[in-house]
């Protein structure tokens, strides 16, 4: 079993007009996209912004989706083409491109500026990123053994509850409580500090 | 079912390890509660930073907004426009939300080979009256006639009723059999109207061809395809067609593909 079923269930509330339906896929994989799309953009702004436009084009393509192949496979061939016609009207206009971003009138090279801007054109979201990556970090040490390594298993290796139980020899029952409860106290730690204390920004979602 | 045990569904269908009955029923549930969304959309953003990803959230001070938040504000926009169900026609609604996002509308998909028919049709229809205006000349008939036609075919050519002219019978071949299988009928022209260009010939080909063609196109189109006004074709009547008051019938040569008048 994978994602594929929680996904085509969604889509299938989306294709019948509900549109949280659809949320919950952007909220799932909007990470991923944008991670994507930054093989073309290096710009985590830009590539927020052509992951919103590929998001968009899946939403008006969804009646179509017959469900194929799997949801993220047709949504990461919409991403990438997305990009690719982002890099290609930038090839077409690349002065209208410059000055969008300010312009290289102090001597930078168009492509010396961008990697500039890459890590100063949203200091906020910086500070929020790495803000909110830490918290996570941080949380997850916190865990007791047996969470921290189950939720490890499942995030960073990518196994499946069966293959999690066999790892760590209790059953996939187990594995799914432990899962649940490593991501429930990651969760209460972020809402905790963004929601109580720092009223910098709030969990994505 | 408690919160926790709701959350505990939410967090197996998020790693696709709930079963699909379940799926259904909660995916009901995720896509209609807000709250349920933001604990889904918190599990993307834990897997994201465990996994060193690009973090997409949302400032309170409302200077950046995440990208699911946009993707609602820039649907949210077309609201008029609701997607329609799997059930409808799927072209249309993916064309609705388009025109609502201020886009020129699009052609559906499925019309895109249909517009392909239409073209070739028009240009099909346009050769048609091209042709049927520029039929070949008579004599031009009679030059490409012997050399085209099949060595095995043979055709009866029944006298018309017309006003008395010498029978006419190209290269007449002492070994003509008459075949009643290969014999076909030239209709009388048309005084005042149409006649068939190329006569026995085209009659042939045209019998011929009507065994593989459609119904349809063999009563109108082909028949339209060689008719031309009857003042076209006095020439090329006489080469094929007996201009005679006695109905001597002509047959074909099969092997020579020439015309003998039969007794």
């Amino acid at each position: 079993m994978n994602a594929e079923a929680s996904d085509l269930s969604l889509v299938q509330r989306a294709q019948k007009g509900e549109a949280g339906g659809f949320d919950a896929l952007v909220r799932r994989y909007q990470h991923k996209v944008v991670k994507l799309v930054m093989r073309y953009v290096r710009n985590q702004t830009e590539a927020e912004d052509i992951a919103q436009e590929a998001f968009i084009k899946a939403y008006r393509a969804l009646p179509r989706f017959r469900g194929d192949s799997a949801f993220y496979t047709w949504l990461y061939r919409i991403a990438i083409n997305t990009a690719k016609n982002a890099l290609a009207a930038r090839a077409r206009n690349p002065v209208q491109f410059d000055l969008d971003r300010g312009n290289g009138d102090d001597g930078d090279a168009p492509g010396d500026l961008q990697d500039r801007m890459t890590d100063t054109a949203t200091p906020e979201a910086l500070a929020l990123t790495e803000e909110i990556r830490a918290t996570v970090t941080a949380a997850i040490e916190q865990l007791p053994e047996d969470l921290r390594t189950a939720i490890m298993l499942r995030e960073l290796e990518g196994l499946s509850y069966e293959e999690i139980a066999t790892a760590m020899d209790c059953p996939v029952g187990t594995v799914r409580s432990r899962i649940f409860r490593a991501r429930e106290a990651v969760d209460a730690r972020l809402r905790e500090i963004f929601d109580g204390g720092l009223g910098r920004g709030e969990v994505a979602g | 079912m408690t919160e926790d045990e709701r959350a505990s569904q939410l967090s197996a269908m998020f790693d696709g390890e709930l079963p699909p009955a379940e799926c259904e029923l909660l995916a009901r549930r995720l896509s209609r509660d807000e709250a349920l969304r933001r604990q889904w959309g918190s599990y993307a953003l834990i897997g994201a930073a465990v996994r060193g990803e690009p973090i997409v959230a949302r400032s309170r001070s409302g200077a950046q907004a995440d990208v699911a938040a946009r993707v609602r504000q820039a649907l949210e926009q077309t609201t008029d426009v609701a997607i329609e169900t799997a059930a409808t026609d799927t072209g249309s609604a993916a064309d609705a939300v388009a025109t609502a996002g201020g886009r020129r509308p699009r052609m559906p998909r499925w019309a895109v080979p249909l517009s392909g028919f239409g073209l070739a049709a028009g240009v099909a229809a346009a050769a048609l009256l091209w042709l049927r205006t520029d039929t070949p000349t008579a004599a031009a008939v009679a030059n490409v006639v012997p050399a085209v036609r099949p060595a095995a075919a043979a055709e009866v050519v029944v006298p018309m009723p017309l006003p008395a002219a010498p029978p006419v019978a190209r290269g007449a071949s002492p070994g003509a059999t008459d075949r009643a299988d290969d014999s076909y009928t030239v209709p009388p022209p048309v005084q005042g109207g149409v006649a068939l260009a190329g006569g026995a010939t085209l009659a042939n080909f045209l019998v011929a061809h009507s065994e593989v063609s459609m119904p349809m196109l063999r009563r109108n189109a082909l028949s339209t395809l060689v008719a031309v006004p009857i003042e076209a074709e006095p020439a090329a009547v006489a080469t094929s067609v007996p201009r005679s008051a006695d109905p001597a019938p002509v047959t074909t040569d099969p092997a020579a593909g020439s015309a003998v008048e039969r007794p």
